[in-house]
């Protein structure tokens, strides 16, 4: 009985260290948030030199602190935030002069997917927690075909020239494959599965579906449209949405490259 | 797109919902690609440096708990790894415009 008694405080004092702990935390996610939402104000609109400095900066202190945190739900969500600023590193700084437009998308992806797997590795993320599920089938296909109108959307809004030539099988398929793959796929792992899954296990849905689509969105604010990034910041609610539902990224890989594949291959032909 | 391009501002009308795609245009002179990729490199040296530094004093200490210097030495693998890459590109592309 006198040491039930003695519990309850030990208790108690432990719940309160733990929430004051998680709340230290969740303001360190905000400020990266602000802090990767100004390295891209700095690459758009100031000199993009500094701006990958600045992503860099922000890439080495991710890791850092990922390094300075011994409780492994906190260090997992660094590790796979740092994937963030990567994105832009990569995007960068890899030499694609040379290289047609259509095969820079999967240049890019190489690195991305090297490190999203070394993420997945050093955290023991199983690859059920981060979405590599069909899930259930019917509901996933649906889900893949909002990415038709998607596209049809973001192309009146950005109204891009096409990757390819002309509309033709034989033109579009590699192109379509790269985009679904290396875009689609490769983005989805990272914000709706590492990401998402990260941040989820610690701070609770609503947190994680609000940030990471605040993430998501952050990153787009190199393309210079205020519309598209209204625009694909509510896209990003409904994939975290519908990831956290149905925890497959099947449906929302496919709606991703859908929508990408409408933009630069589809849609600027027909309209 | 490609053609307008001589900064990265530009980039935008690459890509839309993909991250990825806030790619370097073409007609950006070489000289803004080849600034990004001295960025990278020296990124991935610091890198490299911070981790020799962290997995000398781990073998200087020996001490089978986890440290600090050994959470690091992993961490920075994260980064370290594409930037490995994009360097291997970088030195590919060199020798392929020298030949």
């Amino acid at each position: 009985m006198g040491k039930h008694t003695l519990e309850k405080p030990q208790q108690i004092t432990k719940e309160i260290l733990k929430s004051k702990i998680s709340g230290k935390h969740r303001i360190y996610l905000w400020l990266y948030f602000s802090a990767i939402t100004a390295a891209e104000l700095v690459t758009t609109c100031v000199n993009p030199i500094y701006g990958i400095a600045c992503h860099g900066l922000l890439l080495f202190g991710l890791l850092l602190h990922a390094a300075m945190i011994c409780r492994k739900e906190f260090n997992i969500m660094y590790l796979a935030l740092a994937l963030a600023p990567l994105i832009r590193i990569m995007g960068m700084s890899m030499p694609l002069v040379r290289i047609s437009p259509v095969y820079w998308y999967l240049a890019i992806s190489i690195p991305l997917f090297a490190a999203t797997a070394f993420v997945v590795q050093l955290t023991g993320l199983k690859s059920r927690d981060i979405g590599l599920a069909v899930g259930n089938l019917p509901v996933q296909i649906l889900v893949a075909l909002i990415g038709v109108p998607l596209g049809l959307i973001e192309y009146t809004i950005l109204k891009p020239a096409p990757l390819v030539v002309e509309m033709t099988w034989q033109q579009i398929w590699l192109p379509a494959l790269i985009l679904l793959i290396c875009t689609g796929f490769l983005e989805e792992l990272i914000f709706r599965g590492v990401i998402f899954r990260a941040v989820v296990e610690t701070f609770g849905r609503s947190f994680a579906v609000l940030h990471t689509s605040f993430i998501f969105a952050a990153l787009h604010i190199i393309h210079r449209s205020p519309v598209d990034l209204v625009f694909v910041f509510t896209v990003a609610l409904f994939f975290s949405v519908v990831v956290n539902f149905s925890r497959s990224l099947l449906g929302v890989s496919l709606a991703h490259g859908l929508t990408n594949i409408g933009l630069y291959l589809i849609w600027p032909f027909i309209l | 797109m490609i053609s307008t391009v001589t900064t990265v501002s530009t980039v935008s009308t690459v890509s839309t919902v993909s991250t990825v795609a806030a790619v370097s245009t073409v007609t950006t002179a070489t000289s803004f690609a080849v600034e990004m990729g001295l960025l990278a490199t020296i990124i991935l040296i610091i890198m490299l440096i911070v981790k020799e530094l962290a997995g000398a004093s781990i073998a200087i200490s020996s001490a089978s708990e986890i440290t600090l210097q050994g959470a690091l030495d992993r961490a920075l693998n994260v980064g370290i790894i594409p930037l490995l890459i994009v360097f291997a590109c970088i030195v590919l592309e060199k020798v392929l415009s020298v030949l």
